[in-house]
Order: structure tokens, then C-alpha cells, then sequence
């Protein structure tokens, strides 16, 4: 099932964030646009997390989301923040290994990862959350160097396949790698 | 506040017995210096002595086993009734103004005042376990509803976007933010409720207990055993104090750790 967003519209304050948007998601897409252009208020729309002062959105179905900030429970691993969302552990393992976790570094709290690490466990707790038939994934790059971002986007192509996704990046040639249809989400100006 | 704790934990261990050394020669020119044979400030020997003759004895541990065991439930049961009603003040803002003037007016109000009220309500055996119970209830109530304050709001987003069970809501997002400022509020109302349960049995001197014990050696003028069974509330707070703590952080591994796969 698609995504269908018709007309929506959000404001904050006097401030315009989306104005008359209409995007149809069929599998994968790349958003894209300059900052403070509503990316993220779009996401948090799609995910509940704001309501839209108009317009319709359909066809969201369970949700798997990489959000602005990590948002890994600090007491647990990184297996365990995939493990919460209902992904597989021996998967978990295997991807994290996949994305440069060693040994020493599955067996740490979350706490104390690094940025880049605790990003690619948020990146994969949404991607093997077995739920999720929606993904949303909001700057999953950040803190990644090249060649892990050519690594990640490997991993995000395979384990997005048959979900609808979004995924916002900055990043064009992230978006590249991906080879996903780019949509170009542009500053309202009145 | 924080940072003095911080310091105070990490300053090493003889700092702190040098400096109980140093107020226990602090007393014990004190207690020479107003003289009559410690009638006024027994020495530390003294206490130490009146202590011994104590020890041995089955009326001892009796007085300890009979207060404890009503201070302690009287904190057990302000654990559970102020965890409810922390969780239920932090969801629903009714709740929240509803129990706000009782709250403040147990925490403002003197024990000697509540005792004589209570002691029209209950049997002077059990006014400890009421008036402990009252005196924790507001601090663990006050450390729920921080603790849920202070749970991060962007784990509680994630887990709703997750469509999480409440159960793993509660254990991994909502139980480890309210586990710190629960903790400090245990560990400070233990101190509490031994001040306030023994402040209770010496007004309402029921047989067999702690603060009957502090009584009589008040009344007839025994120093050396009213310090004596000073000293004893105070290590005895402090044993309780350090075991909640550690109960607390055993708790907190073994409900909030790793996730196990279903």
C-alpha cells in the first residue's frame, strides 16, 4: 500500500513549515531540500508525532523510524535497542558486525558508543524492525564517514525492500548511492 | 549541591575517618570540659561502654527487632502507596492538585503534633509504623513524580512511534528514568523514618521499643545510654540507607539490563 499525501499544510505560530505538499510514496524515495524547509516536521507528521493543521495523509502502516537525535535506550546495547523494537538478534549481530562493531563494542551500553556507532544501531533498529512496514529515516548518515555512508547505503537498500520508505539526507551523493527517486521539498514563501 | 557530591565522593576514604577522629577528640574534650562524671555530655569511652553492657543482652536486640520491624513496614508501605500515587500525580494533573495540600501539610507539619493526633487513631505499638509511613510518603511521592519528569521525553516518542508494549515502556524507558531520583529519595527518607519513627515511640513509649529505651535512660539521667541508643539509631539509619541503596541498584540491573529476545 502507498503513501498518499494530499494538500497537507503545518504551521507553526505565524511561521508556514508546509504549505499544499502532495507526494505519493510507492517503495523508496530520497527527500531532499535546504534546511528548516520541513523535512523533518513532514516525518514527524507521518510518524503521529505532529498533527497537520490541514490536508490528508493515508496508507502509513507500522512504522520504523531513525529520528533526528539517536534515541537508543543509554542502558542497553546495541542488539538490545534492536532487540526492543522486535528485530532478531542474531540479525541484529550480524548487520552491526557488517557495519564495523567488533566485539568490544557489542558488549557496551549504548551510553558509551560513539555518535557514529549509536547511528548505525538507530539506523538498524528501524531497518529490522520486522513491523515496520513504513520506514522514515531522518539524516541516518550523520557522523558516518564515506566509506561507512557506501556501507550503510548497501545495507539500507537491502533491508528496505518491499517497504515503503522515505529517507531524508542533506547528502547528495548519499542520496546517490542509494539510486532512489529524489524528491525536492522546497521553503514556503509567501 | 551536586558538585559537593561529587567531591565528597571522591575524596578518599581516611579524609573521612580523619575527621570522625577529629570530632570524636572534639567530644571527648567537650564532655571533660562540662565534667560531673558525663552527666551533661557523657564521653565517647563512656558511650562505648554503656553500649557493651547493652549489646549482650536479649531485650537489646528485642527493643531493635520490635522497632525496626515497624519502622521499616511503615517504609515499605510509603514505598508502594507513593509509587502509585507518584505515577498516578505525574499522569494525571486532577491527581497532582488533589494531593499537593496534603503533601505539603505532612511535610510542614512537626511529628510531636501528628503523634499526639495519631495516638488517637492507633495503638501506641503500631504509632511508628503510621508515623513513618506519613513521613516517607511525600519524599518518595516528591521522587516518583521527578523521576517521571526527568524520563526522556524523546525515548517516550520513539517507543510510541515503535508502538512499544507498555510493559518494555516501563521497564527500559520509564523504570530507568525514575530509578535515580527514586533512589535518592529512599535513601533519604530511610534516614527519615528512623528520626521519625523514634521521635513517635519516645512520646508514645510503647513497651519493648527503641525510643522507650531512649526515654527511660532520659528519665533516669543515664547519658552514656541515651548516646548509646543515639549512636545505635544513627548506624543503624545509615545500615539501611546503604542496604536500600544497594537493593535498589541490584533491582535496577536486573528489571532494566539487557533485553532478552522473545
Amino acid at each position: 500500500m502507498s503513501i498518499r499525501i494530499e494538500h497537507l499544510e503545518k504551521c507553526f505560530g505565524t511561521r508556514t513549515v508546509l504549505h499544499d505538499v502532495n507526494l505519493q510514496v510507492d517503495g523508496p524515495l530520497v527527500l531532499m531540500g535546504p534546511s528548516g524547509c520541513g523535512k523533518t516536521t513532514l516525518l514527524r507528521i507521518l510518524m503521529g508525532l505532529e498533527t497537520a493543521d490541514g490536508g490528508n495523509v493515508t496508507g502509513v502502516g507500522n512504522i520504523g523510524a531513525v529520528f533526528q537525535e539517536n534515541r537508543l535506550c543509554p542502558q542497553l546495547t546495541a542488539v538490545g535497542n534492536i532487540v526492543l523494537t522486535g528485530g532478531a538478534p542474531d540479525a541484529a549481530e550480524r548487520e552491526l558486525r557488517a557495519l564495523g562493531f567488533g566485539d568490544k563494542d557489542l558488549a557496551l551500553p549504548s551510553a558509551r558508543l560513539s555518535g557514529g556507532q549509536k547511528r548505525r544501531a538507530a539506523l538498524l533498529r528501524a531497518l529490522l524492525c520486522p513491523q515496520a512496514r513504513t520506514l522514515l529515516l531522518d539524516e541516518p548518515f550523520t557522523g558516518m564517514d564515506a566509506e561507512l555512508v557506501a556501507q550503510a547505503a548497501g545495507v539500507i537498500c537491502r533491508l528496505t525492500a518491499g517497504r515503503d520508505s522515505i529517507l531524508v539526507t542533506h547528502d547528495a551523493s548519499a542520496a546517490q548511492l542509494l539510486g532512489w527517486p529524489v524528491v525536492q521539498l522546497h521553503p514556503y514563501q509567501a | 549541591m551536586a558538585s559537593d557530591s561529587t567531591h565528597a565522593a571522591r575524596q578518599p576514604r581516611w579524609h573521612t575517618a580523619a575527621a570522625v577522629v577529629f570530632w570524636v577528640v572534639v567530644w571527648q574534650l567537650g564532655a571533660m570540659a562540662l565534667g560531673h562524671g558525663g552527666l551533661f555530655l557523657s564521653t565517647p569511652l563512656q558511650t562505648l561502654q554503656a553500649l557493651a553492657v547493652q549489646l549482650p543482652t536479649a531485650s537489646f536486640w528485642h527493643r531493635i527487632a520490635f522497632s525496626a520491624l515497624r519502622i521499616l513496614t511503615g517504609f515499605v508501605l510509603a514505598l508502594v502507596v507513593g509509587l502509585v500515587l507518584g505515577a498516578a500525580g505525574a499522569r494525571w494533573h486532577t491527581v497532582r492538585v488533589l494531593l499537593g495540600p496534603p503533601m505539603q501539610l505532612i511535610r510542614a507539619m512537626p511529628v510531636a503534633s501528628f503523634v499526639i493526633l495519631a495516638l488517637l487513631w492507633v495503638s501506641s505499638s503500631n504509632l511508628s509504623v503510621v508515623v513513618s509511613f506519613t513521613h516517607v510518603l511525600p519524599v518518595i511521592y516528591a521522587g516518583v513524580m521527578g523521576g517521571i519528569a526527568d524520563t526522556d521525553p524523546q525515548l517516550l516518542e520513539m517507543a510510541r512511534v515503535y508502538r512499544l508494549p507498555l510493559i518494555k515502556r516501563l521497564r527500559y524507558i520509564w523504570l530507568p528514568g525514575v530509578f535515580p531520583s527514586l533512589c535518592e529519595s529512599c535513601i533519604a527518607a530511610m534516614g527519615m523514618c528512623w528520626k521519625s519513627g523514634v521521635s513517635a515511640e519516645v512520646i508514645g513509649l510503647p513497651d519493648h521499643s527503641v525510643g522507650d529505651a531512649l526515654y527511660r535512660a532520659k528519665i533516669t539521667l543515664s547519658t552514656p545510654d541515651v548516646f548509646a541508643w543515639t549512636l545505635v539509631i544513627v548506624l543503624l539509619s545509615a545500615l539501611l540507607s546503604a542496604a536500600a541503596a544497594r537493593v535498589l541498584r541490584w533491582l535496577k540491573a536486573r528489571l532494566c539490563g539487557e533485553v532478552k529476545a522473545v
